[in-house]
């Protein structure tokens, strides 16, 4: 008797545990806790600024910590960050000085001074192995006063304001104590933004928490009493996550968007990205045939647009031509370049014969993580292999054989979504030191275009950046498909989020507020 | 019983040097460049030359395992190649998740097993039959469906649980709890039907057996003669089949902590292949290789106590 009385009493600890762990809500954060938890498909390749991966979710982990020296305000225009005061000198888009706020400090509570950011901007420049080292190669930075910064330029760079922003990762000065200490810098944070990475609560791989920077200059601009950011790779888990309240932001994509559905959550979206296949080898050194434009110009009117981006985005997908989505006068976008490519088998074919170039195989390798990118290439090689041209396809799950793959030299080209203005791309893909013109092929008008472009200003800009489109989309440099748009799926009731106008990019972590 | 410890600690060194070893050029033909997934592919030829020389990639892979093995017998793990953390923090930092989901998986799996295990031994062939069959349906059916379906029912729709995420016994109990629920039942399944199976066959044997009529015609009690004769004659087979649910559970921490994003070593071994970092790599193995010996010293140990032959061999 005494045996079984104790079982049962035993058994009903047991379940008034259970029961009492078990909440309504799933155990998420309450919408007031002041703790924002963002999902991020990705651990960080590193934490150090100077090896992150740029764009959304990479530069996630850095800008809750690292400020910018400028900013973007929600339409877009450049705004005071860091610095207070800031612009070109004179013309050509060659000098540039900005102003820093006085009484600045780093998290660590070391002073900023023109001094600080000018050393980190030099350090970033001379050893930064990110995306954007090419932007930073022609410039150098120089402390006039204590706190005024003289940036010049070797060559004509109208995105110095960018190049100053968190965003670019090299615009957010690292203190003194980050630059000496670079196996640090990969798993703590060294910046003056608004938070500081708690390294007693993070896991690497699995949990970033960001807590307030008790030597911010305003903050009251600080919104959160925590940011977490945790790694969940799977997009199922990430929905599930928010369903249940555990996450507050997730990124969505094509195969999500529009059927999440819960209590306070939105879903915005943008055009952002264009999916392209970059025709690397446009000097013919793999594929002796892909240096004549005929075949590269036969490759986009072999490809039935709309039926990709019906089957690879639904409605979050636009058909396209061009290199660069329709964002602003920047991004050089001309509607009548749409025409230039319309889908013409019989055309790809003529001009295939004409080259000489039937039954050409080309190299491809890809991502394959992404079910819509995979659509893409395997719709892609069907439609060529019509017109008697074999793509090759290698996928690559992760992004450290995709990049192996792209500087071994042994593939002619690869399927990518790429962002940014005319400017930007250009300098990413085309230019003779672009990072994916793995090949460094040269082409002239694409570098008479892209000076043309450096040196514009005002209203001569989107002339320039349309004539510069125009000269990449006729001379077929690559086969774009699809515009697509960036998708972010979010609780309202915990959080606000909003696209710096029509960029397609998201604001930054430490901009979200609360709604 | 001393003597079997000292020698199954002295047969743990080689083997812990072979698993080094197989593990250590097994990832050597992983294809790819760790300089280069670090560096991306801006980075200059000097810069990726500098890394490769500073990670020893640049030496022939004999030279490599040989300074990780010069390391390995300070009792340096290394470090990281992408966060610079040392491999033993990262270990320990994710260790405790691991063990509370192993430990608890481990102790559902005997108390479950053994009350189903009891009930199909003493309730007649049907109830019997019906335990056989869920069984074989928990030990079929892949841990990580499991736990997609539970998270499914009771996380997402009925918002009892949470569908992902840890929380540390010292940061809450109560959460720390929920938090392993469904990861705890998903990973039990397959150690509950080997312990019922293991259990039934015991007991069912045990009262068949002379001694326990015996004891019945004596006067001892139904529930006296299951519990405390019956299921002593169960201990040693059911000792055995711990120390394999125990190690199945460790092996099974790879995609369960994956499907509930488990911050413990199942989840850091997954990141750290596809990352291709490989002192993590390394690290994991080793860590794996120690609890497994630790676990099947435990089952020896075990042996001894309840069996006074084996103590006296």
């Amino acid at each position: 008797m005494r045996k079984t009385a104790f079982a049962v009493v035993a058994a009903g600890i047991v379940a008034a545990v259970t029961l009492a762990g078990c909440s309504g809500g799933g155990g998420g954060a309450a919408a007031d806790d002041g703790v924002l938890t963002i999902a991020v498909p990705t651990a960080p390749v590193s934490l150090d600024t100077l090896k992150a991966a740029g764009g959304a979710p990479g530069t996630w982990y850095e800008t809750p910590a690292y400020a910018g020296i400028l900013e973007r305000d929600d339409s877009g225009e450049y705004v005071a960050g860091l610095a207070e005061d800031f612009g070109y000198v004179g013309d050509g888009n060659t000098e540039f000085e900005f102003t820093l706020r006085s009484d600045l400090k780093f998290a660590d509570g070391t002073p900023l001074t023109a001094t600080e950011a000018a050393d980190s901007l030099t350090y970033f420049a001379e050893t930064t192995t990110g995306p954007n080292r090419a932007m930073y190669a022609p410039l150098s930075f120089e402390a006039v006063d204590d706190l005024t910064v003289r940036i010049s330029a070797t060559q004509p760079t109208p995105l110095i304001p960018w190049l100053l922003t968190a965003s670019s990762l090299g615009g957010a000065p690292i203190s003194p104590a980050g630059i000496a200490d670079e196996s640090a810098r990969a798993s703590n944070t060294y910046g003056a933004g608004q938070y500081v990475l708690d390294t007693d609560s993070t896991v690497n791989g699995d949990t970033y928490v960001y807590t307030p920077n008790e030597n911010y200059w305003d903050k009251d601009a600080v919104q959160w009493k925590k940011i977490e950011l945790k790694v969940i790779s799977n997009t199922t888990q990430q929905v599930q996550a928010l369903k249940t309240g555990q996450v507050d932001v997730i990124i969505g994509d094509a195969s999500i968007a529009g059927t999440v559905e819960g209590k306070g959550i939105t879903q915005i979206q943008s055009p952002a990205l264009v999916m392209n296949l970059f025709l690397m080898d446009r000097d013919g050194t793999l594929v002796p045939e892909l240096a004549d434009p005929r075949v590269r110009q036969a490759l986009n009117y072999a490809i039935d647009r709309e039926a990709i981006t019906t089957a690879a985005y639904g409605d979050y997908g636009t058909p396209t031509v061009q290199p660069v989505i329709d964002g602003g006068p920047e991004y050089g976008f001309d509607p009548s370049i749409e025409e230039i490519y319309p889908y013409d088998p019989a055309k790809a074919k003529q001009l295939l014969a004409e080259a000489g170039a039937e039954g050409v195989t080309i190299s491809a390798t890809y991502l394959s993580y992404s079910p819509a990118d995979t659509t893409v290439a395997q719709a892609m090689a069907s439609q060529l292999a019509e017109v008697g041209v074999t793509l090759d396809l290698k996928p690559e799950p992760d992004f450290g054989s995709w990049v192996n793959d792209l500087v071994s030299g042994q593939f002619a080209s690869t399927l990518l979504t790429s962002a940014g203005d005319m400017y930007t791309s250009t300098q990413f893909a085309w230019t003779p030191d672009a990072v994916m013109n793995t090949f460094k092929v040269s082409d002239t008008a694409v570098n008479e275009g892209f000076t043309a472009l450096a040196t514009a200003t005002g209203s001569d800009i989107e002339s320039a950046a349309q004539a510069l489109n125009r000269t990449i989309v006729e001379e077929a440099l690559d086969v774009p498909v699809s515009s697509l748009d960036a998708i972010y799926i979010y609780n309202a009731d915990v959080v606000d989020l909003g696209f710096i106008g029509t960029t397609g990019d998201l604001a930054p972590v430490s901009a979200w507020t609360k709604p | 019983m001393t003597t079997l410890i000292i020698r199954r600690l002295v047969l743990a060194i080689p083997l812990l040097l072979i698993v080094s070893f197989i593990t250590f050029f097994l990832q050597s033909f992983i294809p790819g460049d760790p300089a280069l997934s670090l560096l991306g592919p801006s980075a200059t030829p000097e810069q990726l030359a500098a890394l490769r020389a500073e990670l020893h990639l640049d030496q022939p892979i004999l030279v490599q395992y040989g300074i990780y093995l010069s390391g390995l017998l300070r009792g340096d793990l290394g470090q990281s190649i992408f966060t610079g953390q040392q491999v033993v923090v990262s270990i320990a930092e994710r260790l405790p998740v691991s063990l509370s989901l192993i430990i608890a998986t481990t102790l559902v799996s005997v108390v479950v097993g053994t009350l189903l295990g009891v009930i199909s031994a003493t309730r007649g062939p049907i109830v019997a039959r019906l335990t056989d069959i869920g069984s074989l349906v928990g030990a079929a059916l892949p841990n990580f469906w499991v736990g997609l379906v539970l998270v499914s029912v009771f996380a997402v729709s009925l918002l009892w649980l949470p569908a992902t995420g840890y929380v540390p016994f010292e940061v809450s109990p109560e959460l720390w709890f929920q938090s392993l629920i469904l990861p705890v039942i998903a990973l039990s399944l397959a150690g509950i039907a080997t312990v019922a199976k293991v259990i039934r066959d015991g007991v069912a044997n045990a009262l068949s057996m002379e001694y326990v009529r015996t004891l019945r015609a004596a006067g001892v009690a139904r529930r006296t003669l299951i519990w405390k004769h019956a299921l002593r004659s169960s201990a040693i087979a059911l000792v055995t089949v711990l120390g394999v649910i125990f190690v199945g559970a460790l092996s099974g921490t790879v995609l369960v902590e994956n499907v509930f994003v488990l911050p413990g070593l199942g989840s850091l071994a997954v990141s750290a292949t596809a990352r291709q970092d490989l002192p993590v790599i390394q690290g994991v193995a080793l860590t794996f290789t120690v609890i497994t010996i630790v676990v099947n010293l435990l089952v020896d140990i075990s042996y001894g106590l309840l069996n006074p032959k084996v103590r006296a061999s």
